[in-house]
């Protein structure tokens, strides 16, 4: 991609210091590198607990590394203001006591340092962006007057208020209804193509609807990246092991009518990884002897992917195919 | 012979300005068939799916139809005439397992606490079932002396999924069991479902908003708009031959994984406000096919076989296809 780099992370982790009882430090984050361009949605998919959301705040300056660093190139460094989040749950990221006019008028006086009337009819405009219409019969309405769709377009609409560079989605469809979640997406992708930001972090657990928005995606298990690719690649043919068992794990009822196995046995073993080893392999169906000992690093494959797994990076060298190689695990501990 | 068979069942919230939530409803689950309720939020599934276990409460009411469950009318029927039969006739499954279980009992407690209610068991043997229907889904028996706060989110759902089969219930009413859980878990979930059927002999009724997950896991798939089905049919024949122009609209929301990519389209508009009810088709002013007639008197539900359909339109249809 020969885009103009927005934002660039360097190495960054995450540590959260354990306290009490069970003092255990979590690792939510670990050594985290990507950059994101101009013109980019990049997609962030993982579990609960994969560190997706950890990036994300880190991005937006709530959180603070423990180590490494985001670099912002000069051209989209415009400080106070420059990162928004859109929030997984629109139910909860909006105050229920204060009318849509208020929500949308404050960052627009406090960021922006508007009068209250130019900030007024700036709320139109963002009302209008978000296809909300006519805005000023949106404007008096509180939070339980709107519906699960209109309230994220306002939280998506609060975010812009701003004039992020950068918008750091979180779930932003995930508590949404199937048949609304589709036109949130295509908002957030207009907000890109009309230049309202310059890019958009989409974190989500759902392959799917990455398929429909991010054109690059970083696979995260326990807050490592284990595979970074243009998400057609990744969605063609995905490599990781982990990621295999996303795709699997989408329902498909074709493949259930033709009567066919998963592509790739789901396991969720909760088995603790060795400290050394590979965080996956206590799931993974070709775990072999050198998983346990050393953690594998991210390798760029002949098509352009990194993944970070030691079966896949010995088998891609053959040009083999992975999952054929690799001998099913046929206990399970 | 059926286990649930409803005839034009009626629930409404409130009295002064009541919200109509399931209209006319009318259905029949057979023994060990699974069967799905999609639609989307507010469109009564979960309305419907408390009320046939008779778990409706106020405001909800059930004001006409029957409900019958293998035999038995549960439509009047009082809360200690139903108590012997929850647990071991129709058990639940709500969306949250966190909420299902009680937060200071072991898991083994509250495997106990069902079954103690239910029959003459000893520890030994409440303990020896308990462990048995926890390996069905796939849980270790060492989380009996565990509380629900140390599992997972997915954990505790396979358990809550556990307690519902442990008395061999003849229909297990599932409501969203997958939606607050990742892709993983519930692909687990779901595959788990799968052996259980093979295992032990239940009817499931299936609620989520997923019609994809519908269509992997169940027999026949219901279809509801604001109250009413609208659409019912064997789930391999809806896949490809959907009729309701809202069942098609939310397949085509619907991302399929074996297809290059498509745009999934959204389905504009809202549904309608359900304390007034017009005398039309509720999908109308949603419809890419409405006619006129469409909006000046609601369609009839009819039945062509395995097919059920309420949409004057495209049954015109119906019969080229079969």
């Amino acid at each position: 991609m020969s885009a103009e780099a927005v934002v660039t992370a360097q190495q960054l982790t995450k540590i959260y210091a354990g306290h009490g009882k069970r003092g255990d430090a979590v690792v939510a984050a670990h050594e985290i590198s990507f950059t994101l361009y101009a013109g980019e949605i990049l997609g962030l998919i993982g579990e609960s607990g994969s560190g997706k959301t950890t990036i994300g705040r880190l991005l937006t300056g709530i959180e603070k590394p423990t180590t490494g660093s985001l670099q912002w190139s000069s051209a989209f460094a415009s400080g106070h203001g420059q990162v928004q989040m859109v929030f997984q749950d629109p139910y909860a990221a909006l105050n229920p006591f204060n009318p849509i006019r208020y929500t949308l008028t404050r960052p627009l006086i406090n960021f922006r340092h508007l009068s209250p009337a130019e900030a007024l009819d700036q709320a139109r405009t963002l009302l209008t962006t978000v296809q909300l219409t006519p805005p000023d019969q949106f404007l008096v309405k509180r939070p339980h007057q709107l519906s699960g769709g209109q309230r994220q377009r306002i939280v998506i609409a609060r975010a812009l208020a701003a004039s992020p560079q950068v918008i750091v989605a979180d779930e932003p469809v995930s508590m949404l209804d199937v048949s609304i979640r589709a036109e949130v997406l295509q908002l957030l992708r207009k907000l890109m193509v009309t230049g309202q930001v310059a890019s958009i972090l989409y974190i989500t657990h759902d392959l799917m609807s990455a398929r429909s928005l991010a054109q690059r995606v970083i696979v995260l298990y326990r807050g490592r990246m284990v595979e970074v690719a243009k998400t057609g690649d990744l969605l063609a043919n995905p490599r990781h092991p982990y990621t295999q068992m996303l795709f699997a794990s989408i329902p498909n009822p074709r493949r259930a009518f033709r009567g066919e196995a998963l592509p790739i046995p789901v396991s969720g073993s909760l088995a603790p990884s060795s400290a050394t080893g590979c965080p996956f392999a206590p799931r993974c169906p070709w775990v072999e002897e050198a998983c346990q000992q050393t953690a594998p690093r991210l390798e760029p494959l002949p098509d352009g992917r990194l993944v970070s797994c030691h079966v896949v990076t010995r088998t891609a060298t053959d040009g083999q195919d992975a999952s054929k190689v690799a001998q099913p695990r046929t206990t399970t501990p | 012979m059926s286990i649930v068979h409803l005839e034009h069942l009626f629930v409404d919230y409130g009295r002064l300005h009541p919200v109509h939530a399931v209209r006319d409803v009318s259905l029949t689950i057979a023994d060990n068939e699974f069967v799905g309720l999609v639609g989307e939020s507010g469109c009564g599934k979960s309305t419907l799916g408390f009320a046939i276990a008779r778990l409706e409460r106020p405001p909800a009411r059930i004001t006409a139809g029957t409900i019958a469950v293998a035999g038995q009318d549960w439509t009047t029927a009082d809360a200690r005439t139903l108590r012997p039969e929850r647990w071991t006739k129709v058990a639940m499954v709500l969306q949250s397992g966190m909420n299902a279980l009680n937060p200071i009992m072991s898991i083994e407690a509250q495997f106990r606490d069902v079954m103690m209610q239910h029959g003459e068991m000893t520890v030994e043997q409440c303990r020896r079932r308990a462990a048995e229907v926890l390996e069905m889904v796939e849980i270790p028996s060492t989380v009996l002396p565990r509380y629900p706060h140390e599992l997972s989110g997915g954990m505790k759902q396979r358990v809550a999924i556990a307690l519902a089969i442990v008395l061999r219930p003849k229909l297990i009413i599932m409501d969203e069991p997958t939606t607050a859980l990742d892709m993983v878990v519930q692909r687990q979930i779901l595959e788990n479902l799968k052996q259980l059927r093979r295992e032990q002999a239940f009817a499931l009724l299936f609620i989520s908003h997923d019609l994809g997950l519908e269509l992997e896991l169940v027999d026949r798939v219901l279809v509801m708009y604001a109250g009413e089905i609208v659409e019912s049919q064997p789930a391999r024949t809806m896949l490809d031959h959907p009729f309701h122009p809202y069942t098609r609209a939310l397949l085509r929301a619907l991302p399929d994984p074996e297809t290059p990519y498509a745009e999934p389209e959204g389905i504009p508009g809202m549904p309608p406000d359900l304390h007034e009810i017009p005398q039309a088709c509720l999908f109308a002013p949603r419809c890419p096919l409405a006619e006129p007639e469409c909006l000046e008197a609601a369609p009839p539900l009819k039945s062509f076989s395995e097919l059920t359909l309420r949409c004057r339109v495209t049954e015109r249809e119906v019969q080229h296809v079969s």
